[in-house]
């Protein structure tokens, strides 16, 4: 972004492997805008096939959002060209006489301009390919795009809205705070603009009010409507969550562009520095995250196994006993390490001690155990009482702080409940299985995490999961000496 | 199971195209100087290309789609090496059908091998759309080979989370129904066994699952095609228009909006 006083441009960067989100101020206005490139496009794969761009010169400010229809030809690169254009064209001509029939009209002359772009975008594949000659098929339809374009002058204190198809804005009244939604009545029946046909479907179109009554203006390309009451009131921490979440799989480009008209809005700033892009935390084409969390899972699990096993071979219970027996010392007060029953001499002590198979419950074994310690109360020398047929607890259950697990969205917490635990998504996952395996309705599993589709998930994804229960089932014997009184 | 699962490159569609390629498939297709088989082979080009638009964003096919194809006459001919596909691969490799000698119609066959893939396949399929079987034929199957009729009915009672597999049957010849199809944009399906004048029609339709509403409301939004849900998924083609219409709604579980990746 270019910026003096007064003076600032923004073009969006196609190919950037992270997702923009900043506030910058004027006079006049503060402009918050994010731009987040789909997961293919910040791979590299492809182009981001959404484009914003905003020009504020003296007292106009032009602002395009266009959202690339992604089955057309070129796509991203029309997209580009029609927001760079339309927010040049607005800022130079939007006091003609008939600034709609005047911007339609440009709309339809820069098809030519437009169509020779397109026809230098390369085919990839080889002519005798039907791959090749599918291609060549949709290059003769070209590229197309919907977009929303505005103009405000705030000389004359006065807007101007153009949009085709369905790209989303919302208007926030100065007076009531209501918000109105402008959309594309034709959706659905074909509604854009074409390289090949221009403008196509309906006719462009078109809004015209005062800045005065109006205090914000939000234009979003995709994904964002049912969060626009949000937006609107300010919840600008909704627009990184909502930007983050384009590089889920599956997801298109989500970009945006919120104008605030009065007051000059203090300048949000994001906490996104904080949050390292998602391909550093997450790397979802790479099973190496799986995989380790799979061996911590394992480790995890083998330590407690350990425990349990070293504490089966040494006859000491698992924990706390609390013996309900009294024992003797065998023949000295000094002589510790061997405890007898205080017995009637004329009691034969039974010296076969039926254990109950003991039983602990461990939290979700499968998580990752660096915030685990467990801890083991063991009486160090077993004096006073037993009761032979003792039911050894774990008393130190260990506990997680998922607010210290990294690559957990603020919205799966502000979602899940407390007691709810990490979990990597492993090969295989979907949250049908994830449902049954953890005994709990999957569209609430996926609606806590804030997916909005089962489809959406990846190995490599961290999810909140109810705590998960194993038990662990011990059969120890224990033999005390025979005492023969 | 609802059969509101949308196709993604993460869950593709899975579709099997059995086709009938015995002898009197080299027959010309009602209404055209093209052999049966011939309108086929455009149609599967047809269909690809559909996928294609569907798949495709910048310049990558993404695999959206996942197809299998078996060719059979006397012999069952793997045309996907008894594997799924995806579609910038199907694209390539599109089945031309050249030489067509096959004097016997092992439909059993044909679904045995389709119902072997499924099940070899259905753990894949947990977070995808139901896999679809289309069928083609244009005669009986020869009584040599057996009834493929409990092979069918065992394939639609497999299902993935989306669906039970769906089963469709298009039907090549003439005077199949009673009142015939003057607009494929107006027809709404086969309701019911009195529609069809003809006994192997009702056979296929006893072996046809139902059009499941978002299907149809898909195929209405994407194609104009006016197929009421609840009919038998069952074409009685006499014309390229209807086998047209057939092969592109064998494709629906791909449709949704103009790009694949959109919310």
């Amino acid at each position: 972004m270019s910026q003096s006083e007064n003076h600032f441009t923004f073009e969006a960067e196609q190919d950037a492997e992270k997702l923009l989100i900043d506030t910058i101020n004027s006079q006049e206005l503060g402009i918050t805008y994010s731009f987040g490139p789909s997961r293919a496009a910040r791979q590299g794969k492809q182009l981001c096939e959404d484009y914003i761009t905003f020009i504020h010169v003296g007292d106009q400010l032009s602002f395009v959002v266009c959202d690339g229809v992604g089955s057309s030809f070129g796509a991203a690169e029309t997209a580009a060209f029609l927001a760079k254009r339309l927010a040049s064209l607005l800022i130079q001509h939007a006091q003609e006489e008939n600034a709609s029939l005047f911007i339609q009209t440009q709309l339809n002359e820069l098809k030519s301009e437009a169509t020779e772009i397109i026809r230098k975008i390369k085919n990839p594949y080889q002519p005798h390919e039907n791959k090749y000659l599918f291609f060549e098929d949709s290059r003769k339809d070209g590229g197309e795009t919907k977009f929303f374009a505005g103009l405000l002058d705030f000389t004359l204190g006065t807007g101007h809205l153009f949009w085709l198809g369905d790209v989303q804005c919302a208007l926030v009244q100065t007076q009531s705070q209501q918000i109105e939604i402008l959309v594309d009545p034709d959706v659905g029946q074909e509604e854009g603009w074409s390289t090949a046909h221009g403008v196509f479907g309906n006719n462009l179109h078109q809004l015209t009010f005062k800045l005065n009554d109006y205090n914000r203006i939000i234009v979003a390309s995709d994904g964002l409507k049912k969060f626009f009451k949000d937006i609107a009131l300010g919840s600008f921490e909704i627009i990184e969550d909502l930007t983050h979440r384009a590089y889920e799989q599956g997801r298109d480009d989500i970009s945006l562009i919120a104008v605030s008209l009065v007051p000059v809005p203090v300048a949000y700033t994001p906490i996104l520095p904080e949050i390292p892009d998602r391909r550093q935390w997450v790397s979802r084409d790479k099973l190496a995250k799986p995989i380790v969390a799979s061996a911590l899972v394992i480790s995890v699990l083998i330590f407690f196994l350990a425990n349990f096993l070293s504490k089966k071979e040494t006859g000491i219970g698992n924990d706390v006993i609390t013996p309900s027996v009294t024992m003797l010392p065998l023949s000295s007060p000094d002589t510790t390490d061997i405890l007898l029953p205080s017995a009637e001499p004329t009691v034969q002590y039974t010296p076969t001690l039926t254990w109950e198979a003991p039983t602990a419950t461990i939290s979700n074994p499968t998580a990752v155990p660096t915030t685990v310690t467990p801890t083991l109360s063991l009486p160090e020398i077993i004096t006073g009482t037993v009761q032979p047929a003792a039911t050894p607890t774990l008393v130190n259950t260990p506990t997680f702080e998922p607010t210290l697990w990294p690559g957990l969205s603020p919205c799966q917490y502000s979602n899940a409940p407390s007691s709810w635990v990490p979990y990597y998504v492993l090969p295989g996952d979907t949250f049908y299985r994830l449902g049954n395996r953890f005994n709990i309705d999957y569209n609430y599993l996926m609606r806590v995490n804030c997916y909005i589709r089962d489809t959406d998930l990846t190995a490599g994804d961290i999810l909140l999961v109810p705590a998960e229960e194993i038990t662990i089932t011990l059969e120890p014997t224990i033999e005390l000496p025979l005492i023969n009184p | 199971m609802d059969y509101t699962v949308d196709a993604t490159s993460d869950t593709p569609a899975y579709i099997i195209y059995l086709i009938d390629a015995s002898g009197s498939m080299e027959a010309p297709m009602p209404g055209t100087s093209q052999r049966k088989i011939d309108v086929v082979s455009d149609m599967l080009v047809e269909i690809a290309r559909i996928m294609f638009y569907r798949s495709k964003r910048g310049m990558t096919i993404g695999p959206r789609y996942r197809i299998a194809v078996y060719a059979y006459g006397a012999e069952v001919t793997p045309d996907t090496n008894d594997e799924f596909i995806p579609v910038s691969e199907f694209i390539e490799r599109i089945p031309e059908f050249s030489s067509l000698n096959r004097a016997m119609t092992n439909t059993k066959g044909a679904f045995e091998r389709a119902l072997h893939l499924l099940e070899k396949k259905l753990p894949d399929m947990q977070n995808s759309p139901a896999p679809m079987i289309c069928h083609l034929t244009d005669g009986e199957y020869s009584k040599e080979y057996g009834d493929p009729a409990p092979i069918a009915r065992r394939i639609m009672s497999l299902r993935n989370p989306d669906g039970n597999v769906l089963i469709e049957n298009i039907f090549l010849g003439d005077g199949l129904l009673v009142d015939p199809i003057t607009s494929t944009t107006e027809w709404e399906g086969v309701k019911n066994e009195g529609q069809l004048s003809d006994n192997y029609a009702k056979f296929l339709y006893s072996i046809s699952s139902k059009w499941p509403k978002p299907y149809t409301e898909k195929i209405k939004a994407a194609h104009g095609y006016n197929i009421a849900s609840g009919t038998r998924m069952l074409f009685p083609a006499q014309d390229v228009d209807t086998v047209k219409m057939a092969f592109v709604a064998s494709g629906v579980t791909g449709a949704r909006g103009s790009s694949a990746y959109e919310e």
